[in-house]
């Protein structure tokens, strides 16, 4: 038999390929694509696409349709039980860091501050006892695997949403959302190491397809405790893709021109006037004056401002309905 | 809409079924794939219209020939990565000169040994999640009903298609990474 014969004798039809990712065929036809994947050079680059592209696979339920997509900020970063493991997720790197601190203290002042709510920490608190301990945080929704691997490099602190039924196996996954806090120590090869502080061993290797599906719940969010303040980056959310109607666009001009008005009310209640240059000496400021009478540029400031806000608004589920008059 | 429905409306040139599921809800997968096969800029409209047509030739054979093993997302995704693998050893060849590849066989990569059988108790062995290896064991070598299985494992039929995918994925994964290691 020439390889050419016994080549297309085990070529796989893309039906048995299919068939074997979703895990519907028999023992020999699961043997047979095994083989014909050590010899088929063109077979192994089509299943490592298909692997790299497993993502698409699971986040798209064919019964549904595209839409905007909403960020789960509302979405609490705990699991049922005692919530707390954002908390302990900060503790978590407070103790690795080798800072003082008190849990029971900490735990309280989550409570208090309203970040710790009975049924877990919103994702936009997560990082915010670190923060109030002093150390320097930045949070990032749709960020990559890259990212974390780049702060992990910088030896920053990295703590990310997730789904906690995805990163198990044998956990059964009743539904998509963003339920847990873990910390990620350590990427290497295909495994992730992560600090959960509801499984045990506590620190435990999660394959990267599991570890990706599993994240990808909270739109990648992930923040990260810089060593200083210099590392800053802004990332804003982004909302490009957000679109505005009518209405809302009205809107835009009302909120930059109260915007204008909040921020001058502040201003002049702290002592500054209107003056023709910037003094921070004197407290004057050339954009003292009524929003009609600032420079173009500046209008358009505000109005950015307001326009991304009012998308912000509603990429984080919220819909904005004018009331009947 | 189910994998029938499509099937039927694609078979049938439905155009919301054709622009929903084909342009639209699969644009994301057929991105992906793009990104991996082309290391450079490719025109995704015209590729895309270039997939559309070959799945349609001849009457859309390969829609009416679908046996419906998997689901028609997970199949398309494979026809879809191959036809773009081909596109792009096309637009080589035909850069360099040679003949095109649709002209050639899939030919087994030289110096393997395809006389070795693959172990796959060794891959077992190497998958870091035993619960996948069960499903595995269960579901194909066994040939355990997936009903029977998800009551077994107190988890709907619909949890069970998604482990039972990822543990198929992380199979793979090993036996690729098997491959990389020992050339095999």
């Amino acid at each position: 038999m020439t390889s050419k014969n016994m080549a297309n004798k085990e070529f796989i039809s893309d039906e048995l390929l299919a068939a074997y990712l979703d895990g519907n065929t028999s023992k020999e036809e699961t043997e047979q694509v095994l083989q014909a994947l050590k010899a088929d050079k063109h077979l192994q680059e089509v299943l490592d696409i298909a692997l790299q592209t497993e993502e698409e696979a699971t986040v798209m339920p064919l019964n549904t349709t595209f839409s905007n997509e909403v960020i789960p900020m509302l979405q609490k970063a705990a699991i049922s039980g005692e919530n707390i493991c954002a908390v302990l997720c900060e503790i978590f790197i407070l103790h690795r860091r080798q800072l003082p601190y008190d849990e029971e203290w900490l735990l309280n002042t989550a409570r208090r501050k309203d970040w710790l709510k009975p049924e877990g920490t919103p994702l936009y608190c997560l990082g915010n006892l670190l923060a109030y301990s002093g150390m320097f945080v930045s949070r990032k929704y749709d960020s990559t695997i890259e990212d974390i691997y780049h702060a992990l490099k910088k030896d920053n602190d990295v703590v990310v949403g997730v789904d906690r039924e995805k990163l198990y196996a044998e956990d059964v996954d009743l539904e998509d959302l963003t339920n847990h806090a873990v910390v990620v120590t350590h990427i290497e090869n295909d495994m992730v190491t992560i600090f959960d502080p509801y499984e045990e061993p506590y620190i435990s290797n999660i394959p990267l397809i599991d570890f990706l599906n599993a994240w990808k719940e909270s739109q990648n969010y992930m923040i990260q405790v810089l060593q200083s303040v210099e590392e800053y980056e802004p990332h804003p959310i982004n909302v490009d893709q957000i679109p505005l109607d009518g209405d809302l666009e009205e809107l835009q001009e009302a909120i930059a021109e109260n915007a204008h008005d909040v921020w001058a009310e502040a201003r002049i209640n702290e002592g500054w006037s209107y003056g023709k240059e910037r003094d921070d000496v004197k407290k004057q400021n050339p954009d003292l004056v009524p929003y009609t009478a600032l420079p173009d540029n500046e209008k358009e400031y505000d109005r950015i401002m307001a326009f991304n806000t009012i998308k912000l608004v509603k990429k984080l589920g919220y819909d904005i309905v004018k009331r009947n008059q | 809409m189910t994998d029938q429905e499509i099937v039927k409306g694609l078979i049938e040139r439905d155009g919301c079924v054709t622009e929903d599921f084909f342009f639209v809800k699969c644009k994301p997968l057929f991105c992906s794939i793009m990104n991996i096969v082309f290391d450079y800029e490719v025109e995704y409209d015209e590729l895309v219209n270039e997939l559309y047509l070959y799945l349609m030739e001849d009457d859309a054979i390969k829609l009416r020939n679908f046996e419906y093993r998997s689901s028609v997302y997970q199949w398309l995704k494979v026809l879809a990565t191959r036809f773009f693998i081909k596109k792009r050893a096309r637009m080589i060849d035909n850069a360099s000169g040679k003949s095109p590849y649709d002209k050639q066989e899939h030919v087994a990569a030289p110096g393997s040994d395809v006389a070795v059988e693959f172990d796959m108790e060794r891959l077992f062995e190497a998958m870091p999640t035993k619960r996948y290896v069960y499903v595995i064991r269960r579901l194909i070598l066994e040939d355990c009903e997936p009903e029977e299985l998800a009551r077994e494992m107190n988890i709907t039929t619909a949890n069970l298609y998604n482990i039972k995918r990822r543990s198929m994925a992380q199979l793979t994964r090993i036996a690729l990474n098997d491959i990389k290691k020992y050339g095999k």
